[in-house]
This record gives structure tokens, sequence and C-alpha cells, in this order.
């Protein structure tokens, strides 16, 4: 009885766990670049029931019984997020695999986050003022509406030589990355290869949306609220019962 | 439980805002679609993470940087002799009252009693430019240039002064069209129009906003539906709350 208790507390634990990444996925869904979080189902332990007749060796197994419902793991899911037309020159975004890296002061960071702006000194940089990284480090673009190629070579009007390459960055698993706000994501120790040109896709003058299935969302939130209303009741029906069992014995 | 309960308020709180302020920028932008030299606005996001013992919390969703789009809007014939369009990215440079230079896009200049070039909130230009009294013609050319007839003699009297900057996003907006340079903007550059990639001037006409009405149109009914959506999340943390609080009875 008291074990149902426990297993109606870790399933709510649970559901409001799985509301809050639904919540966050629902407030970024104008989010540049933002890859929603998909939370994963898990079963807790299942503990094997044995009938206990009191003698050494003869207790017949009775099957199992999972009595607990653990935090699901998180996943980021990396689909592509649709595409916006802004016609902003320095608004870009990733077709494909890779993602823009930027220097901040803790290190190389990565972001699908594509809405540029320029520094004073004309560096490329992002909303916190970040520097988009290059093939040879910062992009000083200086003045003027640059043209950037789908390869991400930066070409400024009226020069015919690029002043230098946008740069994408990958790694060989992506569920390592750690999301760390400000819509960068931390590498940690996975090391960062820099893309070659040719895998490279970079459209100018668009921005990669958030990838969050807004209605899917929703209707994974009122799923989550039914489910919490019917597993509060099994736990206050047990209670109950608790509670009777107590009244017997008064 | 009850700091997760709390999370999800936050969480919420944070969307609401957000599609606040969306909904904000589109509707000045909307506003505006017919004041001269308005820049629309849009709005940029961040998905905000805070870390505590190892652990990310998510905390929703902020305002990154409401940019300015600095982009030509279309130049409008009006036939008033004082209304000065930029075809360029070039801006006026105006004297405000506490002796800093405000830079403008806004034309639309007259002249006072003294005979001084003032714009609509009675700002001097930078230089500031006097008409003499008794001038029978004045006539303002694409690079800038002011000429006067005075009996039946030409002569040149002033030519105006343009400023433009390296990152015309960086500009913070004072109101009435009127921006300050930031650290983010870089210092102007000033040049005679025509000059240094300035621009040249069209007298008698005024550049109008660059607001693209369908565009922000569409992005209003579609953040107005995001916001009864997140309004709908918000109501079933709040459910979920009302039934963890009857946990207790």
């Amino acid at each position: 009885m008291i074990r149902g208790i426990y297993a109606a507390a870790s399933s709510l634990l649970s559901l409001l766990h799985r509301q809050e990444a639904l919540s966050h996925n629902l407030a970024n869904m104008n989010t540049p670049g933002f890859k929603q979080e998909v939370v994963l189902p898990q079963r807790g332990a299942t503990w094997a029931l044995v009938q206990d007749w009191g003698r050494a060796g003869q207790s017949p197994p009775i099957g199992g019984l999972t009595y607990t419902v653990e935090r699901g793991n998180t996943e980021i899911d990396y689909r592509q997020g649709p595409l916006e037309n802004t016609q902003r020159p320095l608004d870009l975004a990733i077709v494909g695999d890779g993602f823009f890296r930027v220097q901040t002061p803790e290190g190389v960071r990565l972001t699908r986050d594509g809405t540029f702006h320029r520094d004073s000194a004309g560096h490329l940089v992002t909303s916190d003022g970040y520097f988009l990284l290059g093939e040879n480090g910062p992009l000083q673009i200086g003045e003027g509406d640059p043209y950037i190629a789908t390869d991400g070579s930066i070409y400024m009007p009226g020069a015919t030589a690029p002043v230098g390459r946008i740069a994408l960055g990958r790694v060989a698993d992506p569920t390592t990355l750690r999301p760390q706000g400000d819509n960068l994501w931390d590498p940690g120790n996975a090391p960062v290869e820099v893309m070659p040109p040719a895998q490279t896709t970079i459209r100018q003058g668009f921005i990669e949306q958030a990838n969050v299935d807004v209605s899917g969302t929703v209707v994974s939130m009122m799923l989550a609220l039914r489910s919490y209303e019917a597993t509060q009741r099994t736990l206050r029906l047990q209670d109950e019962a608790l509670q009777r069992v107590l009244d017997i014995g008064r | 439980m009850v700091n997760a309960l709390g999370r999800l308020y936050t969480i919420g709180y944070t969307a609401l805002q957000a599609r606040q302020a969306e909904i904000e920028a589109l509707t000045d932008n909307l506003a505006n679609l017919n004041t001269p030299a308005f820049k629309q606005k849009r709005l940029a996001f961040q998905a905000t993470l805070s870390a505590q013992n190892d652990k990310l919390l998510r905390r929703g969703v902020e305002l990154s940087a409401a940019t300015p789009d600095f982009s030509q809007g279309p130049v409008q014939v009006t036939g008033e002799m004082w209304d000065l369009a930029i075809d360029g990215p070039g801006m006026f440079r105006l004297q405000l009252p506490d002796g800093r230079i405000g830079y403008s896009r806004l034309g639309t200049f007259r002249l006072d009693g003294q005979g001084h070039l003032i714009n609509e909130q009675g700002l001097y230009l930078v230089p500031p430019v006097t008409i003499p009294p008794g001038v029978e013609a004045v006539a303002i050319d694409a690079r800038g240039v002011i000429t006067v007839t005075e009996g039946g003699a030409s002569r040149v009297l002033a030519r105006l002064q343009l400023a433009r900057f390296p990152n015309p996003e960086g500009l913070i907006d004072q109101g009435n069209g009127v921006y300050l340079p930031s650290t983010a903007s870089g210092e102007p550059v000033v040049a005679a129009p025509t000059e240094n990639g300035m621009g040249q001037i069209i007298a008698g006409a005024l550049e109008m906003a660059n607001v693209d009405a369908a565009q922000q149109m569409v992005n209003l009914l579609r953040v107005q539906r995001s916001y009864a959506l997140t309004l709908r999340a918000l109501q079933i943390s709040d459910q979920m709350y009302t039934l963890t609080t009857q946990l207790q009875g």
C-alpha cells in the first residue's frame, strides 16, 4: 500500500518535470536556433516479488513490480528548424549540419542562432557581443552590407576577394553538447571539428526558427495534466485506504 | 515539488512577457506605418538557463535585442520646399537642447522667424543654416548645396553636412526620430551629401517608414496565437499546482 503511494508520488514528480521541459520549449517557440528538449519516458527499477513462506529455499517468485517512475532523461532534438526570410543582411541560417562557433570569455561555444550584429570595430558579433569565428578567428567586415555565399565566404561591396569565411563547427556526438543559456551550447571536452566549405550551407537573409512543435507541445501538456490528475486521485485513494486501516486499530 | 512548481510559473511568466514584448513591437511598427523616416524594430529572444549544483534549471526566455532596421524607406514627393529626404545611409545632425548632437533621418525642416532651418521639434541643424531676409529664391541640390538668389544674382549660401555610423543598428532611439550614438554604433563619420558614401539629398520629398506592413500583420497574427497558447500552458501548470495542494487535505 505504501509502495503505491511512492509510485504515485514519483509519477507526479516525473510529470512536473515533463511539464517544465514542455513549458520551456513553448516559451522559446520564437527563439532563433532553439532546439526543443524531448523528455524520454523512463521506467524505474523493477523489483522481483516472491512469496515468502518463511522457510529457506521455498520462496516461489510471483512476478515483478515497478513501483517508481524515474525522472525521464531529456534529449535535445537537433532537427532543422524552419527558415524565416527576414532580408536582413546579417541574419544567417545554417541548412543541415553544423553550428556557428563564437568566442566567449569562457571559450568557444556553439550556436544555431544566426542573428548577428556588427560591433563598432566592424566585427561580426552575437546579440551578446561575442565574436563569430571564421577560419582565422574573429571576422572583421567593416562597414557596408556584405554578401555571404552559401559556403560562408564574406564578400564586401566592390571587392572580388572574400574578407573571410565563416567556419562552422561540429562535434562527433551532439548529445554531448550542454545547453548553457543565451542560445549557446558548451562542447565541453569534445573536440570541435571545423567543417570544410563543401559541407557548409549558409543562407543569408534568413533565420532558422525554433524547431518547437507548438501544437504537439500543448497536446503533450494536456496529457501531462490529465495523467497528473489521475495519479493525484490514486494517491488520495490510497491515503484514504491507509486512514481506514489506522481507524480500525483505534 | 514546490520548487519544481515555482519554476513552472517562472517559465510561464517569462514566456508571457516575451510574447507581450513582441505584440508591443509589432503594433508600434504598424502604428508608425505613415510616420516619415520611421525605422521598424525587430526583437530577438534567447533561451535562459541557470546552473545550480551542476544541474541546469530552465528559466524560460528573455529578450536579447531590439534592433532597428536602418534599411532605406521609400521616398515620397511632398512638394514642400524644405522637406529633405536622404537617399543613402547618411543622417542629419541636430543640436539637442542639452548640448549633444542627435542624429535623424527625418527631413521635415522649416524656417523659423529668424530664418534658421529647424526640424519638427525646433532643433537646429549642425552646422546651423540661416536664410538671410529678402532672398528671392532658394534651391537645394542633390549634393546638399543651398543656393540663394538675391537681387537677381545667385550665390552659394551653405552646404549641408550628414553623418553615418559604422553600425547604425547600435544607435539609441531617443524618440521623435532622433538617435544618439553608443559604443555599439561607433563614432560618426561626417561628410557632405554625395561624398564618402553619405547618399544624396532629394529636396521636396520625405523618406517614409520602412515598415513592411504585410509581414508585420502576419507576425502579429502569429504572436497573438502564441500568446493564447502560452496562457494555456500557464493555466495547465496552475491546475497542476491546485492538484498538488489538494494532496494535503
